[in-house]
């Protein structure tokens, strides 16, 4: 991965902020844990059903919405923005670990497939979306935070 | 493959920190490097190699299988 296409190391902590609200959000909003009437409000949408109009301002409940918004962008800025000296090692820490989240993505997706039905298949399918990201940022993490964590200021060791 | 860059390290009096920096990699990359976790690119033991004023077959052994 070409290092220089990275956002710039500055993001990494704004993007955690986001990233652990939107998770904080998204399970709220699983659990039902918080009155989310407070995001209902008119909100743009194209192609609605059932409606000549190609765009219109409907009426809708925009707390999942801001949960996915603060998810995205919180994956993109923390799984692409650069270390504070990103190399060759980092380069190929990136690419295993984005094939990691690919294929636990789509493993997670095959089993869905095969074994669930209608709503909660879709509701499923929206959560698997973020799996890739999430799991590429924990893989990364693990890989150079846990896995390799120690850096030795022994000169002789 | 194995290397020997833990053994010039000490030689040159360095921490991996302080090598990383002069070959212009990450400390995970010297970390893992020394492990023997990770076989560098071409051009990143080149540079080692020439830090250390070492032919290049001396600080890394190829092992067959490898």
């Amino acid at each position: 991965m070409s290092t220089t296409r990275l956002l710039p190391t500055k993001f990494k902590k704004p993007g955690w902020i986001l990233l652990l609200a939107g998770l904080v959000l998204g399970i709220a909003l699983h659990f039902k844990s918080f009155p989310s009437h407070y995001f209902d409000t008119l909100w743009p949408s194209l192609f609605p059903e059932d409606e000549k109009s190609l765009f219109i301002m409907a009426p809708n409940n925009i707390a999942d919405e801001i949960a996915s918004i603060l998810l995205i962008v919180g994956i993109l800025f923390v799984g692409f923005s650069r270390e504070k000296s990103e190399d060759e090692f980092l380069a190929m820490a990136r690419q295993s670990s984005l094939t990691w989240a690919f294929v636990i993505n789509f493993s997670v997706l095959l089993f869905f497939v095969i074994f669930f039905r209608e709503f909660l298949f879709l509701k499923i399918l929206a959560y698997n979306m973020f799996t890739v990201g999430l799991v590429y940022i924990a893989r990364f993490h693990y890989l150079l935070y846990i896995k390799h964590p120690a850096i030795s200021d022994d000169k002789q060791n | 493959m194995t290397n020997k860059i833990r053994v010039q390290r000490a030689i040159h009096d360095l921490t991996q920190a302080e090598l990383a920096k002069k070959v212009n990699v990450s400390t995970w990359t010297i970390n893992m490097l020394e492990a023997n976790k990770y076989n560098p690119s071409f051009a990143l033991a080149m540079r080692i190699a020439r830090f250390f004023k070492v032919p290049i077959e001396e600080l890394f052994i190829y092992e067959e299988g490898d």
